[in-house]
């Protein structure tokens, strides 16, 4: 689920609603959640629109929300998500049960189901020897991963591995066809058994891809297990998926109502997009974000039953530098926080619809959201007013050691933000906040792209502040969320995310400990703990926690996936 | 004139070189992205975004880098690896010409249509109802951005979602060899859109080039020795009121075939200028490289046309 802000982050949410129907109804009568019903037609094509492309067709280079969602039909990882599910309770996909933890929880074994076939040309049984190699394949240099490193790195054997040093990884094992073993050096793996580097690459048909010139182009020519197999791949115009006619639905639970599934990319206008889909038959919507003005005549329309809201899509919060003065000091940080108007924040990229105003990190749906203070937060004072409260600030300027109450206007602070559509008002309400603290701010506005990559990631371009950032949990572990922000060994020179750069109060040991703990109460908990830590100390600004809206025709019965930030799940859909 | 187009050809070499070492210093050298960075998604460990650096050479020295391109450009008519469609940008720039050149040909057949006889008409019947009415209309055409335009035409004239529907509207697009009749369709609104506001700009400079015109002493002089007004209009008047249109002419072309990035955006065409404004939100170096250096191939080669139509037209123009 790659992505810092701006593009549509979005990730899973849940409804209270289990009815069966076609989804809740939230405030306003939304929808927020498209749910299987009973009596869904077989059959059909659905087109769905969308405004880019995916990042990476490969599922093992593949990071982002819409690509997770065309591959959610043409892949099987170990463990899945159902569409009504926020993600917390994976159940077996490629995975013949649950799997087997040792006591020690440092040996995860797990059986594959018997008799899985892939697409054509390549036709044979899938082993677990496939899903070894496509983990391994994930750690060299032709086939890039962002997160790889983040959550399979505890494998044993993977730094020999890396290192070329080894030819495989010796911390997986592979005893028969049907079982795989993974040995850790500690911490957890089971979440990330959902990640797509999971799904079966077999070494036979891949290996010549894989040694292409340069990076892998397997995805090109990759293989299917789901019920769909691309058929074709244009990249940045059209991705087209059709029935697997070696998919056996007996050994699936995707029911995989449709026939095909056209991805139509290049819609560059959300409007005209949007209207397209509403007005028309047989459409939903991809990777776009459904205009304001859009969404709030949709939701207040006749055609509210074709408009879904997922809450849970990410987070939105303003990266704090501090290892810039004046930003080290705690009550300068909470100073920030409490002049920053949130609402305001939130009213510029849409309102409630699209959102709520934030008081810690972690976001709604991820587990260890409720443990962390919930919608209430924990209570600071400097969190209390959506609006933002300048007498709070005003004292937490003074214990900063602003005597008036007022930063020094000779203190410069630099702002990197976007220059274009909501995120560049954001970017102007924060440097209103910095003014109304009394410092001055120096605001720089840039293509997003630059921003992430030239400045609000490279600790020497020395930003003090970074207001469109955004983060996105790739499973349900809240330390999906919380290492990748706040672990001190995780600053790099470049392509940091660390954004504090922060690291006292024991943050990082507490993060260490935190990944060390298995899967249960106790891990929650930990992750809880350090969310009110860094949301207490103001590491970064927390600012809107996201909802992810997604329209549909009217003959679409949409069911969408609230564990990838809401987007359409196409192995569940079908047309009325 | 063989050795003049020669020359011309050889100066259309050194010029794309001199774009292509600046748009590499643009680009490259001072780059507003880090695309390594970009590639590697979120939260890369340091490793990951050296190796994809490595794979892109983008840890060699500059110059070293700019010779690789030149090399494989000019050597093998490569122009490097796209980083955001994993595919070689010579593949998507070849992918994607037709659909620009169609939206291309097909807009400027359109706008010569309406832009010559309206022009003239204007000229011929100078403050007439006409010419103030397509005067008028004209200076709304040329005021009228595309992007606007092309969204005003979707809402009311596209079959999905207009309020007239008559057209295919926006992502309709395929190309003519898989259904001519849906590409013709879908194009009909593109073409004029994008024809608007040259067709605008076209009939008050050919006006304005056929008063003058009008007004020389030859003109006159065929006039004084009886030669019917249909013919001097069209032999002389026309002839010669025309040579300055073609110049334009040339350029709007080349400028167009390298990319009519926003009506190719509003009505979602795979064309160039897509692939170049999906380039440009993604750090995509190599494909902008690409595309710009076929835009300016596109001009400079249309530059060469111009000036060897130009001696048809004008013969008192002779190149040595």
């Amino acid at each position: 689920m790659l992505v810092i802000a701006a593009l549509a982050i979005a990730a899973c949410g849940g409804s209270d609603d289990d009815s069966g129907s076609s989804g809740s109804s939230g405030a306003g009568g939304v929808s927020t959640g498209g749910k299987p019903v009973d009596g869904q037609k077989k059959g059909g094509h659905l087109t769905v629109l969308a405004a880019s492309d995916v990042d990476n067709i490969d599922p093992g280079q593949a990071y982002y929300t819409f690509t997770y969602e065309v591959l959610a039909g043409t892949i099987n990882t170990l463990y899945s998500v159902r569409p009504d599910d926020d993600g917390s309770n994976p159940v077996p996909d490629l995975a013949d049960g649950q799997p087997k933890i040792s006591d020690d929880g440092k040996t995860v074994t797990v059986k594959i189901k018997t008799g899985i076939r892939y697409s054509p040309p390549y036709n044979k049984v899938v082993t677990s020897k496939d899903v070894k190699y496509a983990i391994e394949r994930a750690f060299t240099p032709a086939v890039p991963n962002g997160y790889i490193n983040s959550y399979f790195a505890k494998i044993v054997g993977v730094q020999a591995f890396t290192d070329g040093k080894a030819k495989e990884i010796s911390g997986i094992d592979t005893p028969d066809d049907n079982t795989i073993v993974f040995h850790l050096t500690g911490g957890d793996i089971v979440g990330a058994l959902v990640m797509p580097v999971t799904s079966p690459v077999p070494e036979a048909y891949a290996r010549k891809y894989d040694e292409a010139k340069g990076q892998s182009t397997y995805g090109r020519h990759q293989l299917a297990t789901g019920p769909y197999m691309i058929k074709s791949y244009q990249p940045g115009k059209s991705i087209e998926v059709v029935r697997n006619p070696n998919w056996n639905a007996d050994k699936d639970y995707k029911p995989a109502y449709l026939d095909s599934v056209t991805f139509a990319e290049g819609y560059e206008d959300p409007g005209v997009a949007t209207r397209r889909i509403t007005d028309g038959k047989s459409q939903a919507s991809g990777d776009f974000t459904i205009p304001p003005d859009q969404l709030k005549s949709l939701a207040q329309g006749s055609k509210k039953d074709q408009l879904i809201v997922s809450p849970g899509a990410g987070n939105r919060y303003i990266g704090v530098n501090t290892t810039i003065k004046p930003w080290g000091n705690v009550n300068v940080r909470r100073a920030l926080a409490a002049v920053l108007n949130r609402q305001a924040m939130l009213q510029v990229r849409g309102g409630a619809l699209l959102g709520e105003v934030a008081n810690h990190i972690l976001y709604p749906t991820v587990v260890g959201f409720e443990e962390a203070g919930g919608l209430k937060g924990a209570g600071q004072d400097f969190y209390a007013a959506p609006q933002g409260d300048l007498a709070v600030a005003q004292k937490y300027m003074k214990l900063a050691g602003y005597p008036s109450g007022k930063g020094s206007s000779s203190t410069t602070v630099l702002i990197v933000g976007d220059n274009t559509g909501p995120a560049k008002l954001n970017a102007e309400i924060v440097e209103r906040a910095v003014s109304q603290l009394g410092f001055k701010p120096v605001l720089r506005e840039v293509s997003h792209s630059t921003m992430i990559s030239k400045y609000c990631t490279v600790p020497k371009a020395k930003v003090a502040l970074c207001p469109n950032l955004g983060w996105a949990k790739d499973f349900a572990d809240a330390g999906t969320i919380l290492d990748p922000l706040y672990n001190p060994k995780n600053i790099v020179p470049q392509g940091n995310v660390v954004t504090p750069q922060y690291r006292g109060s024991g943050i990082g040991a507490d993060i260490e400990k935190a990944q060390a703990l298995p899967a249960g109460k106790e891990r929650v908990e930990a992750w809880a703990a350090i969310d009110k830590k860094v949301s207490d100390l103001v590491l970064n600004v927390p600012y809107i926690w996201d909802k992810y809206p997604v329209v549909a025709s009217a003959n679409v019965q949409m069911v969408n996936q609230l564990w990838n930030q809401g987007s359409i799940d196409y192995t569940w859909s079908s047309l009325k | 004139m063989t050795a003049y187009i020669v020359r011309r050809l050889a100066w259309i070499v050194v010029l794309l070189a001199l774009v292509s070492a600046l748009t590499f210093v643009v680009f490259y050298v001072v780059p507003s992205t880090d695309p390594a960075q970009l590639r590697a998604g979120r939260n890369p460990s340091p490793d990951l975004v050296e190796s994809i650096r490595h794979t892109y050479g983008l840890d060699k020295s500059k110059p070293a880098q700019y010779a690789d391109f030149l090399e494989r450009a000019v050597l093998h008519g490569d122009l490097g690896y796209s980083y955001g469609h994993d595919e070689p940008v010579r593949q998507l720039i070849f992918d994607r010409l037709p659909a620009t050149i169609y939206l291309t040909l097909g807009a400027v057949i359109v706008w010569l249509a309406v832009a010559i006889p309206v022009g003239l008409i204007s000229a011929i019947r100078r403050h007439s109802i006409f010419d103030r009415l397509a005067m008028g209309i004209a200076l709304l055409a040329i005021s009228a951005p595309v992007y606007w335009l092309g969204l005003v035409c979707l809402y009311l004239f596209s079959k999905d979602i207009g309020q007239f529907p008559i057209f295919l509207g926006s992502g309709t697009y395929v190309p003519p060899t898989t259904d001519f009749g849906t590409f013709f369709g879908s194009m009909i609104m593109p073409w004029f859109v994008l024809a608007a506001s040259f067709a605008a700009f076209y009939a008050r400079l050919l006006r304005s080039n056929v008063l003058e015109v009008m007004s020389e002493d030859y003109i006159r002089t065929a006039r004084a020795k009886g030669v019917r007004e249909r013919i001097v209009i069209r032999r002389h008047v026309m002839r010669s009121a025309m040579t300055p249109l073609v110049t334009v002419l040339g350029l709007d072309i080349g400028v167009l075939l390298g990319g009519a990035i926003l009506a190719e955006t509003v009505f979602n065409i795979p064309g160039i200028g897509r692939l170049s404004y999906e380039a440009i939100q993604n750090g995509d170096l190599p494909v902008i490289q690409g595309t710009v250096l076929l835009g300016a191939f596109f001009i400079v080669f249309l530059n060469l046309v111009v000036d060897i139509v130009y001696a048809y037209l004008d013969p008192r123009i002779r190149y040595s």
